[in-house]
C-alpha cells in the first residue's frame, strides 16, 4: 500500500489561538478515512493544511510523495477537492459550472458526469443561486469527481443532504473506494455516515488526534467494563488507558481503550469481582472520548 | 434611562486602540482648529500647516471609524436586539441621543474652524444651519444602513434622497420650516426627509415581531434594489476565458467593473448635480466655500481615489479567495496564480479607475474649484495609491487586515493633503512635492509587489474566504 498523504508533528495556529496540535498521520491509498469530530475540534483546518491550501505553523505534510505546499500538476491532477462551504458561481447554471470546471481540468469524464447528474437529479438549467444547499453540495461533489481523483477529499460533504441524498451519495463514495486504487479522505461529524462507509478513523479532539486507526479496531479495543466485586472497590484499579470510571461500592462502570480480552481474566482475579464486557458503538465511543 | 445611556455607551464602544485613537484625534483636532485660527488665514507657518494638516486627517479618519462601527452596530441591532428585553426601544432611543450629540460635536467643530470668518458662518445659515444639516443627513444615511445593511444600494439611496431633497426645495421654497429653524430652504427639506425617515423607521422598527428561535434563520435584511442585479451568464470559450470567470465570478473584466464601481459612478454624478444645483441657488457662499475649502478641487479626488482604492481592494480579495480552486483544479504553479490575477486585477484597475475618475474630471470641469493641476489631481496621485492598495490586498494578510489598512489610508490622504497644500510653500518646494509623493507612492506600490509576490509563495487560502457575489462597497460570502 502506498502512502498518499502523510503528517509528522502538523501543528496550526492562527493568531494566538492554535488550532491543531502536533497531527501526525498517514493514510495509505485505497482506504477510506473518515475523519471525526466536534464543531470546532479543527477538521477543516487539518484538512486544508494537508492539501497545502495553508502553510502549517510547523511540521510538514505531503501528498503523492510532495511537499503539500509546492504540489506539482501531475499531483494536483490527482487530487478532488470538496470544500465545507461551496464555492460555485451564483450567477451561472449547473451546466455552465460543469463546463468551467471542465475547462480547467486536464481530463474529463463525461459519462461519469451525465450518470451522477441524472442519480442525483440536479437541475443543471437551474441558476446556482437559485439551488437548495443539498443540491449545490451534490454539484459541488460531481465537479470534484470529474476528472476522476486518485484521492477525494470532502470537508464535511453530507452535511446539507437529506437522508435519501446521503445514502446515495454513500453508496457513490463506496463505488469510488472500491476502486483499489482510490483514497477518500472526508471530515463529519455525523457519525453514522462514517461508520457506513469509512474503513479507517481519526478521531480528532481540540486540535489533536485522540484515537487513529481502522474502525473495526477501535471498536473492538474501546469498550465499557461492569464490575461487580465482592468488596468495596478502590478509587483507581491500575487499569491503563481509561477514558471513564465510576465506582458506587463494590460496583463500578468503567469505559478504556486499547482493550484486551486477555485482561479481563487478570482484573477480574485482581479485584475479586465479575466483569462483563460491554462492546460499544461508534457514538458513544465519541461521545466518551469527548467527555 | 440608564436603558438609553447603556444603548449609547454600545453605540459608541470600541476596542482600547480605537479609543485611544479617537481621544488623540480629539485633542490634535481641538488643537489644530485652535492654532489654524490663531495663524488667521491663509496658513503661513509649515508647521502650523502640519499640525493643521495632521488634524484634519485624522479627523476624517476617525469619523469613518465611528461612522463605520455606527453602521455595523445599527445594521446588526435589528437581529440581535430583539432576543433583550426592550431592546428595541433602548437602540431606538439610543439612536435619537447619539445623533444630536454628533451633530452638535460637529456644529463644534465648524464653528472652531471658521471662528471669525462670516462668509463660512454664512453657509447652511450658520451654526443653527449646520446642526440641522449633519442631523438631518446623518440620520437618513444611518437609517438607510440600517434598513438595507451598509452596502452600495444605501449609498444610491442616499443620494437619491439628498437630489429628492433638493428637488423639493425648489418646488417646496418650505418658508415655514426654514423660518421656524433660522436654516436654508434645502436644509429644512433635508430635516423634514430625515423626520420622515425617522417616522418609518420607527413603525417597521417597532412593529417587528420579537425574533424567535425558529424564525431566526429566516429573517433576511431586506435587499430593495436586489431586483436590479446585473444578471451574469456565458459560454467559457477558452481556457483563458475559463481562468478570468473563474476568478473573478463574471465572463469579463467590464462586467465586475461595472458590478462593483457602477453604483459609485452613479451617486457621484448624482452629487455633482446635487451641488450644482445649490451653487445656483447661493453662488457667493459656494463660491466662497469652494476656493477656501478643497471641497470639490482635492477633497472630492481624495473620495473618489479612496473608492477606487476600496473598489480595487475588495476585487482583489474576491480574486485572492477564488484562486485555491483554480490552484487545485489547474496546471499552474502559485507564482502563475499570482500573475494571472495580477494581470487581471491590472485590467479591473484600469476599468474600474477610468470610470470613476473620468467622473472626477467631470467634476472638476463642470464645479467651482481652486486653481490646480487637473492630471495631479486626477491620475498622479490617485494612480500610485490605487497600486498601493491593489497590492496590499494580495499580500495575504489575513486578520491583520485593518492594522495594514489604517497606515494605508493615512499615506493616500497624507499624498493628498501634501498636493492641495502645495500653494502653503515655495514654488521650488511645491514643484519638488509634485514630483515627489507621486514617486514615493508608486516606489511602495512596487516594494508592496514583492513582498505579496513572495507572501503569495505561502499563501493562507484559510485567512482568504473566497466570496461568490463582488459589490460596491460590500461582498456577500457564500
Amino acid at each position: 500500500m502506498n502512502t498518499v498523504v502523510s503528517a509528522a508533528n502538523l501543528s496550526k495556529s492562527i493568531g494566538a489561538k492554535s488550532i491543531l496540535r502536533d497531527i501526525s498521520m498517514e493514510v495509505t491509498s485505497g482506504h477510506v478515512v473518515g475523519i471525526l469530530g466536534k464543531n470546532g475540534a479543527g477538521k477543516t483546518t487539518l484538512l486544508e493544511v494537508l492539501l497545502g491550501f495553508s502553510p502549517p505553523t510547523s511540521g510538514s505534510s505531503s501528498v503523492f510523495g510532495n511537499d503539500s505546499l509546492r504540489l506539482p500538476v501531475h499531483s494536483k491532477q490527482r487530487i478532488g477537492f470538496v470544500p465545507q462551504r461551496d464555492e460555485l458561481i451564483n450567477e451561472i447554471t449547473g451546466a455552465q459550472q460543469l463546463s468551467l470546471i471542465g475547462s480547467l481540468s486536464h481530463r474529463w469524464n463525461g459519462a461519469l458526469i451525465e450518470r451522477l447528474v441524472a442519480s442525483w437529479e440536479i437541475p443543471l438549467n437551474t441558476r446556482i443561486k437559485d439551488l437548495s444547499g443539498g443540491e449545490r453540495q451534490k454539484l459541488s461533489t460531481i465537479l470534484a469527481l470529474g476528472h476522476e481523483p486518485q484521492l477525494l477529499v470532502l470537508d464535511e460533504p453530507a452535511s446539507s443532504l437529506d437522508p435519501i441524498a446521503r445514502r446515495l451519495f454513500l453508496r457513490e463514495i463506496l463505488d469510488i473506494a472500491a476502486d483499489e486504487a482510490r483514497t477518500v479522505l472526508f471530515s463529519t461529524h455525523i457519525v453514522s455516515d462514517l461508520e457506513r462507509v469509512a474503513n479507517r478513523v481519526v478521531i480528532v479532539r481540540e486540535g489533536h488526534i485522540a484515537w487513529a486507526g481502522e474502525l473495526d479496531t477501535l471498536k473492538e479495543t474501546v469498550v465499557r467494563l461492569h464490575v461487580d466485586a465482592r468488596h468495596a472497590l478502590p478509587a483507581a484499579f491500575g487499569l491503563d488507558h481509561v477514558i471513564r470510571q465510576q465506582v458506587a461500592g463494590a460496583r463500578a462502570s468503567i469505559v478504556a481503550s486499547h482493550w484486551h480480552p486477555n485482561l479481563k481474566e487478570e482484573l477480574e482475579q485482581r479485584l475479586d469481582a465479575q466483569i462483563s464486557v460491554e462492546q460499544m458503538g461508534l457514538e458513544d465511543i465519541f461521545v466518551e472520548l469527548h467527555s | 434611562m440608564s436603558g438609553v445611556f447603556q444603548a449609547t455607551r454600545l453605540f459608541y464602544s470600541a476596542g482600547w486602540w480605537r479609543r485611544a485613537f479617537l481621544t488623540a484625534t480629539l485633542l490634535l483636532m481641538i488643537l489644530s482648529a485652535l492654532i489654524e485660527h490663531a495663524a488667521g488665514h491663509p496658513l503661513n507657518s509649515f508647521t502650523v500647516w502640519l499640525i493643521a494638516a495632521a488634524g484634519q486627517w485624522i479627523v476624517t479618519l476617525a469619523g469613518l471609524l465611528v461612522m463605520a462601527g455606527s453602521i455595523f452596530r445599527t445594521a446588526s441591532a435589528p437581529q440581535a436586539l430583539r432576543l433583550l428585553p426592550f431592546g428595541r426601544l433602548r437602540l431606538l432611543l439610543g439612536l435619537l441621543l447619539a445623533l444630536p450629540l454628533f451633530a452638535a460635536f460637529d456644529t463644534v467643530l465648524s464653528a472652531l474652524q471658521h471662528l471669525g470668518d462670516a462668509t463660512a458662518a454664512a453657509g447652511w445659515a450658520g451654526e443653527v444651519g449646520w446642526f440641522f444639516k449633519t442631523l438631518a443627513l446623518e440620520s437618513l444615511f444611518l437609517l438607510l444602513c440600517v434598513l438595507i445593511a451598509a452596502s452600495q444600494t444605501s449609498l444610491l439611496l442616499f443620494a437619491i434622497l439628498l437630489a429628492l431633497a433638493m428637488a423639493l426645495a425648489i418646488v417646496f421654497p418650505f418658508r415655514a420650516l426654514s423660518a421656524l429653524l433660522a436654516v436654508w430652504h434645502e436644509t429644512a427639506a433635508l430635516f423634514l426627509l430625515a423626520l420622515c425617515g425617522w417616522a418609518v423607521f420607527a413603525a417597521w422598527y417597532l412593529r417587528a415581531p420579537r425574533i424567535s428561535v425558529l424564525n431566526w434563520r429566516e429573517e433576511q435584511q431586506p435587499d430593495l434594489l436586489h431586483h436590479f442585479q446585473r444578471r451574469g451568464s456565458g459560454a467559457v470559450s477558452s481556457r483563458a476565458a475559463a481562468i478570468r470567470y473563474q476568478l473573478l465570478g463574471e465572463p469579463s473584466v467590464i462586467g465586475a467593473a461595472l458590478r462593483i464601481a457602477g453604483p459609485i459612478v452613479v451617486v457621484y454624478m448624482m452629487l455633482i448635480i446635487v451641488v450644482l444645483a445649490l451653487y445656483r441657488r447661493h453662488p457667493e457662499i459656494w463660491s466662497h466655500m469652494m476656493r477656501q475649502w478643497p471641497v470639490v478641487s482635492i477633497y472630492a479626488q481624495l473620495i473618489l481615489a479612496s473608492s477606487v482604492c476600496g473598489s480595487e481592494f475588495r476585487a482583489v480579495r474576491a480574486m485572492v479567495g477564488r484562486s485555491r480552486i483554480l490552484w487545485i483544479c489547474g496546471a499552474q504553479t502559485r507564482a502563475e496564480s499570482f500573475a494571472l490575477c495580477e494581470r487581471i486585477a491590472w485590467s479591473c484597475f484600469a476599468v474600474i479607475a477610468g470610470l470613476v475618475l473620468a467622473v472626477g474630471a467631470v467634476g472638476w470641469m463642470l464645479l467651482p474649484h481652486r486653481p490646480g493641476n487637473w492630471a495631479a489631481a486626477t491620475i498622479v496621485f490617485p494612480v500610485p495609491a490605487i497600486l498601493c492598495c491593489m497590492y496590499l490586498a494580495f499580500m495575504n494578510v489575513g486578520d491583520r487586515l485593518p492594522v495594514v489598512l489604517i497606515p494605508a489610508y493615512v499615506f493616500l490622504y497624507a499624498a493628498f493633503y501634501l498636493e492641495a497644500s502645495a500653494s502653503h510653500f515655495s514654488p521650488a518646494v511645491a514643484a519638488l512635492l509634485q514630483i515627489a509623493v507621486p514617486a514615493a507612492t508608486l516606489a511602495g506600490a512596487a516594494c508592496l509587489r514583492r513582498i505579496a509576490a513572495r507572501r503569495w509563495q505561502n499563501i493562507d487560502w484559510l485567512t482568504v474566504k473566497p466570496e461568490i457575489a463582488i459589490g460596491g462597497l460590500s461582498t456577500r460570502r457564500a
